[in-house]
């Protein structure tokens, strides 16, 4: 796939990411029974948002001055980003499986319902993506 | 891993900006690469040698 393409994909999928979570979040609110699920979406859906504003220019400005989007130390950086946040968010949930298993009592499903813990644990593994990405880019010799 | 790539671009009255678009990379790579924070794989540091005119034994340094 060569740069365009690639890049009207990119614009493509996260345009129907933030579409989809939009109408989640108006459906949410219009039924007004669970505004936790709609505020939570909410957040998710800016945060989505403002980075494809971020990712989205940097593509630009790299299309227009000639410069590959991806090379092979961005996909090396992808990779152990991607390889590290996945170990991390699994202890992650291990973790808070121990901590809610021992000191809570009350069962997850009243505090939580199943579709906004995945909305939480996709967001808390997007953010370990984001900060380990940071520090794996700046830090010495990926391999 | 020290480089001298620096040396070799300057010789040859090259930005970063110039070399990356000769090779295809991002300008962050050659930063990295000339900065000893990446190692680049054998196939770059062959691009790189032949751009500058030279070789990757005399391009990069492992101590």
């Amino acid at each position: 796939m060569d740069e365009k393409k690639r890049f009207r994909a990119f614009v493509v999928l996260v345009t129907a990411i933030v579409v989809i979570g939009s109408l989640f979040a108006i459906q949410a609110v219009m039924s007004e029974a669970d505004t936790w699920a709609a505020v939570v979406s909410a957040i998710i859906l800016v945060l989505i948002a403002i980075m494809a504003v971020v990712v989205i220019r940097r593509q630009l400005r790299d299309l227009r001055s000639g410069f590959p989007s991806e090379d092979e130390r961005s996909r090396a950086l992808k990779m152990r980003a991607g390889y590290l946040a996945f170990w991390v968010s699994m202890y992650f949930c291990m973790v808070l499986g121990w901590v809610f298993g021992l000191f809570v009592d009350e069962p997850a499903k009243d505090f939580l319902t199943i579709g906004e813990m995945m909305f939480v644990l996709a967001g808390v593994m997007g953010i370990f993506y984001i900060v380990i990405w940071t520090a794996v880019s700046r830090g010495k010799a990926v391999r | 891993m020290r480089t001298r790539i620096k040396e070799f671009r300057a010789r040859y009255g090259m930005t970063q900006d110039d070399l990356a678009r000769k090779i295809g990379v991002r300008r962050e790579t050659i930063l990295f690469i000339e900065n000893g924070k990446y190692v680049p794989s054998l196939k770059l540091a062959h691009d790189i040698s032949k751009v500058l005119k030279s070789t990757v034994d005399e391009l990069f340094i492992f101590d």
